[in-house]
């Protein structure tokens, strides 16, 4: 599956495409639309998952906090405070624990945010047009994107955007 | 709905990431420390 982004520049177009998808064969549950706070899209498939910075925030946590752990146990085996004896496996639990809070930090913040992965379509969300996501099958990204185009010209293919890994 | 979803799921991470946490801590505390 790979998520393809397009751009369209009122509600009216954007319920137009929803259901060129629909018709496509794809099911709601595939579909997202994300717009600009006070525009109403209730009637339209949310951006779920999408819509926050919650995975790419724990991403970032996990990667920062487990390699600061790390550091901080070598440190501390390199200079053992006095009267400590240090060794390989509070490295290990001091990376393990510095990744998990760091995740966790990270994730719970990254929640509050809208995604940093849909920066790129900010801008334009922004200045009131609407993002539709499209899960789509590898093999038919083609035929969607051109029944799409075929539909109205106002609407922008912006490709297919990188799937969020659940474990970095 | 889908909202709801997401909020599971974030949530599902955060418990799955503490047991994780601490079932590793403790195998690290019994056979490395």
């Amino acid at each position: 599956m790979k998520t393809l982004c397009f751009l369209s520049p009122d509600i009216g177009h954007t319920r137009q495409v929803v259901e060129e998808l629909k018709n496509l064969g794809i099911t709601e549950k595939h579909i997202f639309v994300l717009a600009k706070y006070g525009v109403d899209i209730d009637d339209l498939p949310d951006a779920g998952p999408d819509s926050d910075d919650f995975l790419p925030g724990y991403k970032r946590g996990l990667e920062l906090g487990g390699t600061a752990g790390v550091l901080a146990g070598l440190t501390a085996l390199a200079f053992p405070p006095a009267g400590i004896v240090v060794g390989g496996g509070l490295v290990l639990l001091l990376g393990l624990w510095a990744a998990g809070i760091g995740g966790i930090m990270a994730g719970i913040a990254g929640a509050s945010y809208s995604n940093s992965r849909l920066e790129a379509f900010e801008v334009a969300i922004e200045a009131g047009q609407i993002l539709v996501m499209a899960d789509v099958p590898k093999n038919e990204l083609d035929k969607v994107e051109l029944a799409i185009k075929r539909l109205d010209p106002h609407i922008k293919a912006k490709g297919v955007k990188p799937q969020t890994m659940l474990i970095p | 709905m889908r909202k709801d979803g997401a909020a599971l799921r974030n949530l599902a991470i955060l418990g799955a990431t503490i047991t994780v946490m601490v079932i590793v801590s403790v195998l690290i505390v019994r056979y490395v420390i």
